[in-house]
């Protein structure tokens, strides 16, 4: 009759790791009644499962609560957020250098007078729209913890105190550092009550020494002022209003 | 935007709890593969961000342990490829059994001899399945091959045990005399 049971692998190792029930455990007793070759072979098997469960009966050290799936899910939330702003400070790293390098670039002298001149201090008007319209982005300095004026000086010896626009309202906020061909470059942006920005820029006149003759230009909406003095070139980037009269 | 990846909280997301609920026999298993307790740290953290990142990917009606076991066990694989860690000693197997009688010790040590001579793929397919208690089906999922692929490959791997052990026990009778 036993020869008749069919058993297949599923139930052999079943039958090792003691996953049968009742009625299974019994049709296999009878075909490893009548199978004791088998039945010795899976009896083996059985002791050196048992015998590795048994090594690894112990508990083991403590979890470590940082593996808190809470705690992984907040701390790959931050990094994802880190890196996107920092993609997001080097793309304007790059948009920033590549602009004032591109003032810079020699000018053959038979164009001269002729081919698009260069505007003077575009990268101030990049970094004040990009820094002005993205409160995401991360700052080197705010004025909450940092006295601005003395993060100014300390990055850019001699330079000129930033500028006071208290009369109009405005005081500055936070400062960021850039990277730019002519040298390390910063922007400091101002708010007011209202919420309306002003930036000031400073950066080095670079390798070709490039003073600026006092000026200003309007682009859209935004007037910038720019200046030079002390070896710095400095703009100051915002509303009519703000900027006439404003600094320099 | 990158930040769907993680802060939707759907139906079909999976909840903090069952990934706490998991997270024991998930560091086990990372335990035992690495045999040292920081690399473990180290795989299970990054199986579950692994996991949380890519959930979407998940068969809706597949076995969750079997997944996360399926994403830690190829990270540990990759870690190796990388690291050549694997070389560690089985300082956690040994710690492991400070207690028992010498009879029961002795047993369990050449038990386990024998078991590290195996393959990496039958062990791991072993401990799953003997000491973990993960489910045939669920081993299968996590392969990603039929059941009656994963039934043939414990039958060889467990008459591999068995020689193995065998071999053992001659080494040491040869010891004792």
């Amino acid at each position: 009759m036993n020869e008749d049971i069919h058993i297949d692998d599923v139930m052999r190792h079943a039958y090792v790791d003691g996953r049968l029930n009742a009625e299974q455990q019994k049709t296999m007793s009878q075909y490893l009644a009548a199978h004791p070759q088998e039945a010795r072979e899976l009896d083996a098997w059985r002791k050196d499962a048992a015998q590795l469960q048994a090594a690894w009966q112990s508990a083991g050290p403590p979890l470590n609560p940082a593996l808190d799936p809470a705690a992984i899910r907040m701390r790959l939330k931050e990094r994802t957020d880190m890196r996107w702003k920092l993609a997001a400070s080097v793309l304007v790293a790059l948009c920033i250098g590549g602009l004032s390098g591109w003032q810079l670039r020699p000018v053959p002298t038979a164009q001269l007078g002729l081919a698009v001149r260069p505007l003077p201090m575009q990268d101030a008007i990049a970094a004040y729209r990009v820094f002005a319209g993205n409160p995401a982005l991360r700052a080197d300095a705010l004025a909450t913890e940092t006295d601005l004026q003395q993060w100014v000086a300390a990055h850019f010896s001699n330079a000129q105190r930033l500028p006071d626009l208290t009369a109009k309202g405005f005081l500055p906020i936070f400062a960021r550092m850039l990277v730019t061909e002519e040298g390390p470059a910063a922007v400091v942006i101002y708010k007011n009550d209202a919420g309306q920005q002003t930036g000031f820029y400073i950066r080095p006149p670079g390798p070709g020494n490039k003073l600026l003759a006092e000026g200003q230009r309007q682009d859209g909406q935004l007037l910038t002022r720019y200046w030079s003095d002390r070896g710095y070139n400095y703009a100051l980037v915002g509303s009519n209003s703000t900027v006439i009269n404003g600094a320099g | 935007m990158p930040d769907t990846e993680c802060m939707y909280d759907a139906a079909d997301d999976i909840s903090d709890a069952s990934l706490r609920e998991m997270l024991p026999r998930l560091y086990r298993f990372a335990l035992w593969l690495s045999k040292d307790p920081a690399t473990a740290d180290d795989l299970v953290q990054a199986s579950i961000e692994r996991a949380l990142k890519y959930q979407h990917t998940r068969r809706p009606d597949g076995d969750l342990r079997a997944w996360l076991f399926s994403i830690l066990y190829r990270q540990f694989i990759d870690t190796k490829r990388h690291a050549k860690r694997y070389a560690r000693v089985l300082e956690w197997f040994r710690k492991a059994d400070d207690a028992p009688s010498t009879e029961r010790h002795v047993q369990a040590r050449a038990s386990l001899q024998a078991f590290e001579q195996l393959p990496e793929a039958q062990r791991t397919l072993l401990w799953l399945v003997s000491v973990d208690g993960l489910s045939y089906k669920a081993v299968a999922d996590m392969f990603d091959v039929p059941l009656g692929t994963i039934m043939s490959r414990l039958s060889r791997a467990r008459g591999a045990l068995r020689d193995a052990c065998d071999g053992e026990s001659r080494v040491h009778l040869r010891i004792m005399k």
